[in-house]
C-alpha cells in the first residue's frame, strides 16, 4: 500500500496545514515535541474532535428526543447511554 | 544527610530526583513550582491519587530562604525500579493506559502531561503508576507536546511487539526517547496499515514527521497564563481517546517455547517437585525475606510461594510470553500483587544505558535482594551459555544476601536434552565442582536432595 506524501500530497495538505497553524498557539515544552508531528497532530487531533463533537451532540439530541417520546424513568434512559463498563484487564482481541 | 542525584532525572528544569539516606525524594525546583502548586490545588492531585494514578507523596516544605524556594517532596518509595525494556506486552499495553488516563484526567482540569516517557511509569507491586509528579503542566490551548512522546515510548513498541514479535519489545532498550516512528512504521508489517491505531498514529504520524519538518512554527513565546479549558481541550480529548481505543484494540499472541514448561515438565517425577515446593516454601518462610528476586521464573510458579511468604517478588525470565502469563495472572489476584515480572535475559542482563551510561541502571545495581531464587536456571546458564560455575556463583552472590540454588546434575534429561547436539566440555559440571565454586562466595547453610531425581537443593548466604 502507498502513501501519498512528498510532491503529490504537499500542495493540499501544505494549505490546509498553513490554514490551522495559522491559528494554533505556539507549543513550549521541555521535549522536542517534532515539528511535523506537531503539524500532523493539528490536522490529526482537528479530525478527531470534528468526530467527538459530533457524537456528543448526537447523543444529547438522542437523549432529549427520548425524554420527549417517553418522560417517565430518564435515570434509567441516561444509564443505558453510558454503556457497558469496560474491563481493563483483558485486551479485546479485535483492532482499531 | 547524603543526597545522591538520581542520573535519570536531569532533563526537566522544574525538579530533580535524588536520594537521602537511601530514601527517594523529588525537589520541586522554582521553574516548576507554578505547576506544581496548579496541580496541588486544582484537585487533579487528589483526582489521580484516588485513581491510583500518580505516585503519592508528603510535602517537606520548601527550602528555606531565598526569593523563589524549592520544595521538597517524598514520594512513596518503590521497590524495584524496573524499565519499560523488561515489560511485557500487557504490562507495557497497561502502562500506556494510565498515562493516557491521567492525561484525560488533566485536560479536565485545565492541565496536561508535558512529557509521556514509559520511564515515568514503575509498578507498585504489579500495578503501573506515574510517578513524575512534575509531568503536569497547565495546559492553555495549542497542540500535545507529549503526543510523539507517548508514541515512540508506548505505542510503536506496542504495536511492533504485538504485530511482529513480543521481543520487539525490548528493542526500545536501543532508544532512550522511544522508538523513532520511522524505523517502527518499516518494520511493521503491512497489514497494519488496514488498522486505524497504527495507521493514524505510527505510519502517516511517521511520514508527516519527516514531510513536515519545517511546517509547524517554532516553538516560542507564548501566552503562560492557565486558563481552564480552552477551545482545543475538545480536540486533545479526542486525541486522547483515539490513543486509548488503539492501545486496548491491540492483541497478541501468548504460546512460545516456555509458556507450558511446567505443563509438560518431563525433568524429574512429581514427588521430587512436590519435595522442592516444601523445601523451597519452607526455607521462605524461614529467611522472612522482604524482597526475593526469582531467576528464570517462567510463568513464575515459585514467584508466587514467595510472594506468599509475604515477600515482594521480582519474576526474571528471558521469555517475554512467560512474564505476560504470569502478569495477567497476578493482576487477576490480589494475594499475588506483590509479584513483579520482568523480562530480562540472565546470560545478557540490562545495561547502564543512557547518557554517561548512568540514566538507567544494571540488573545488579538494582539490588541485592534478600533473597535469589536460582531453581533449575543453574545448568542454561552452565552449560547453555558456556557460564564457568565460578563466575555463575559469584554473580548470584552479586545479586543477593541469600540464595536458593538448585543443582540439575548431567544425568538430568534436561541437561541430557542441551548436550544432544553439542560437545560435552563441562568437565567440573558435577555436584563437586559445583559445591566448590559456591564455597568462594556464599557459606552452604543447607542441602537437600530432591530424590528421586539427582537434584539438589541448596540454601546459601553470601560471605
Amino acid at each position: 500500500m502507498t502513501i501519498p506524501t512528498g510532491g503529490r500530497f504537499t500542495p493540499i495538505a501544505f494549505g490546509v496545514l498553513s490554514l490551522l497553524v495559522a491559528f494554533e498557539r505556539p507549543a513550549l515544552a521541555y521535549i522536542d515535541p517534532g515539528s511535523g508531528s506537531l503539524s500532523y497532530q493539528t490536522i490529526l487531533s482537528a479530525i478527531l474532535g470534528i468526530g467527538l463533537t459530533s457524537r456528543r451532540l448526537l447523543g444529547a439530541l438522542k437523549r432529549v428526543g427520548r425524554r420527549f417520546a417517553s418522560p417517565v424513568a430518564p435515570a434509567a434512559e441516561e444509564a443505558h447511554d453510558r454503556g457497558p463498563v469496560q474491563v481493563q484487564d483483558e485486551p479485546p482481541t479485535t483492532s482499531a | 544527610m547524603l543526597d545522591v542525584p538520581i542520573a535519570g532525572s536531569f532533563r526537566d528544569p522544574a525538579g530533580l530526583v535524588f536520594q537521602s539516606d537511601g530514601v527517594v525524594h523529588r525537589c520541586v525546583r522554582p521553574a516548576g513550582v507554578a505547576a506544581y502548586q496548579r496541580l496541588m490545588s486544582s484537585g487533579l492531585y487528589a483526582a489521580l491519587i484516588g485513581e491510583r494514578l500518580l505516585v503519592p507523596h508528603d510535602e517537606l516544605g520548601p527550602e528555606p530562604g531565598g526569593p523563589q524556594p524549592s520544595i521538597f517532596l517524598r514520594p512513596e518509595q518503590i521497590l524495584m525500579i524496573s524499565y519499560p525494556y523488561e515489560w511485557s506486552l500487557s504490562q507495557l499495553r497497561d502502562a500506556a493506559l494510565v498515562t493516557l488516563r491521567a492525561q484525560a484526567l488533566a485536560l479536565r482540569f485545565g492541565m496536561a502531561l508535558k512529557d509521556a516517557s514509559a520511564f515515568n511509569v514503575q509498578f507498585m507491586g504489579c500495578e503501573p503508576i506515574l510517578i513524575d509528579t512534575l509531568s503536569f503542566a497547565p495546559y492553555d490551548g495549542g497542540p500535545w507536546v507529549a503526543y510523539r512522546h507517548f508514541c515512540r515510548h508506548f505505542y510503536a513498541p506496542l504495536v511492533l511487539g504485538a504485530s511482529r514479535d513480543s521481543r520487539l519489545v525490548s528493542f526500545s532498550r536501543q532508544f532512550i526517547e522511544g522508538v523513532p516512528l520511522g524505523l517502527a512504521s518499516i518494520l511493521l508489517p503491512r497489514f497494519t496499515y488496514l488498522r486505524a491505531g497504527p495507521l493514524l498514529h505510527v505510519h502517516l504520524h511517521a511520514r508527516a514527521e519527516t514531510a513536515w519538518a519545517q511546517a509547524h512554527p517554532r516553538p516560542g513565546a507564548g501566552d503562560s497564563t492557565p486558563s481552564a479549558r480552552t477551545p482545543t481541550t475538545s480536540r486533545l480529548e479526542a486525541l486522547t481517546g483515539s490513543l486509548e481505543r488503539a492501545t486496548r484494540a491491540v492483541s497478541w499472541s501468548t504460546q512460545s517455547a516456555w509458556s507450558g514448561y511446567y505443563a509438560e515438565r518431563e525433568g524429574y517425577a512429581d514427588t521430587a517437585f512436590a519435595l522442592k515446593q516444601r523445601v523451597v516454601a519452607e526455607w521462605l518462610h524461614r529467611l522472612a525475606a522482604r524482597v526475593v528476586w526469582d531467576l528464570g521464573a517462567n510463568v513464575g510458579h515459585f514467584s508466587k510461594l514467595a510472594a506468599a511468604s509475604g515477600a515482594r517478588t521480582v519474576a526474571i525470565d528471558a521469555d517475554a510470553v512467560c512474564a505476560d502469563l504470569l502478569y495477567r495472572d497476578v493482576r487477576k489476584d490480589a494475594a499475588l500483587a506483590g509479584v513483579l515480572p520482568l523480562v530480562i535475559d540472565l546470560t545478557n542482563p540490562s545495561p547502564a544505558i543512557g547518557w554517561a551510561n548512568a540514566e538507567r541502571m544494571t540488573l545488579a545495581a538494582r539490588g541485592p535482594a534478600d533473597v535469589i531464587l536460582a531453581l533449575a536456571v543453574t545448568h542454561h546458564l552452565a552449560i547453555g551459555n558456556n557460564v564457568p560455575l565460578s563466575e555463575l556463583a559469584r554473580y548470584l552472590a552479586s545479586l543477593g544476601r541469600r540464595a536458593i540454588v538448585e543443582f540439575v546434575p548431567k544425568s538430568d534429561p534436561m541437561v541430557q536434552r542441551l548436550l544432544r547436539s553439542r560437545a560435552d566440555v563441562f568437565d567440573d559440571y558435577d555436584e563437586v565442582g559445583f559445591e566448590r565454586a559456591l564455597d568462594r562466595c556464599f557459606v552452604i547453610d543447607e542441602r537437600v536432595a530432591l530424590a528421586p531425581s539427582a537434584r539438589v537443593l541448596y540454601r546459601l548466604t553470601t560471605r
